[in-house]
């Protein structure tokens, strides 16, 4: 069974879709790993962006608390974030 | 005597009301840092710069910088506040006051903030030029920094720490 995961952009991934957020399906049980395969899937293949792709693996997804480890487990319904290379200041 | 005052905001910042802040009776020191943008990155004549930033984690992390600081070199006064949206060139991107007894630690602290920042926010510039073309600037990384303090491997690659 699939649950959806909203994933907050910011920095250059702006430039995709509504430039807000996405809507990733992932399968129960999902790691974060599995999300950022799931998103370089959507980012290649629905949205038609493959030079967008590769960042994702330079980038931390994270929750409004903190960035999230690879095998964390994403609830059901869980609003995150994907928060490419920094440069605030 | 110690205090922490941290926000991101898109409103124009204050600095003389920030750096107010700074001040108690017992803080002979209050240093003031304002960046602010400038009209050349890279050789391209820069317009204006929009900051992105994801606010909730940002102030957490704002927080946890101030705390190390405290921790490093209290008791001090702690302001770190960054500005998001669209600035033209002059406008303040992010103002750090710091007050303390004595000016080393005022100087020690106000550096910490503003090089942790740097590496650590997840605030993110986007440059627009005089030629009418924008671009995401580079950064680093925060899922190595992440996973090195929980010593685990993510895979991510970190950029080289220079501005």
């Amino acid at each position: 069974m699939s649950h959806k995961v909203q994933v907050r952009l910011f920095g250059a991934f702006r430039k995709l879709g509504n430039g807000r957020e996405l809507e990733i399906a992932v399968p129960a049980n999902a790691t974060v790993k599995d999300l950022r395969a799931a998103l370089r899937n959507v980012i290649t293949t629905e949205l038609n962006r493959p030079a967008e792709a590769p960042l994702v693996d330079e980038s931390a997804i994270a929750s409004d608390q903190s960035i999230l480890a690879e095998d964390e487990v994403i609830p059901s319904g869980a609003r995150l974030a994907i928060l490419p290379p920094v440069c605030g200041g | 005597m110690s205090s922490i005052h941290v926000e991101v905001t898109d409103q124009v910042l204050d600095t003389q009301a920030l750096l107010a802040h700074a001040a108690d009776p017992s803080f002979g020191a209050q240093t003031l840092f304002v960046g602010v943008v400038r009209n050349l990155h890279a050789g391209r004549k820069v317009l204006a710069v929009s900051y992105d930033a994801f606010t909730p984690l940002c102030e957490k992390v704002f927080r946890e910088i101030c705390q190390e600081a405290e921790q490093k070199w209290g008791p001090l006064s702690l302001t770190l506040v960054h500005r998001t949206g669209r600035l033209g060139v002059g406008e303040a991107s992010v103002v750090i006051a710091v007050g303390s007894p004595h000016r080393d630690e005022s100087y020690l602290a106000s550096r910490y903030l503003i090089e942790e920042l740097k590496v650590r926010a997840p605030i993110w510039k986007k440059e627009h030029y005089e030629d009418g073309e924008t671009e995401w600037l580079r950064g680093h990384a925060l899922c190595g920094h992440a996973d090195r303090a929980r010593n685990r491997s993510c895979g991510g690659t970190l950029e080289p720490h220079g501005h």
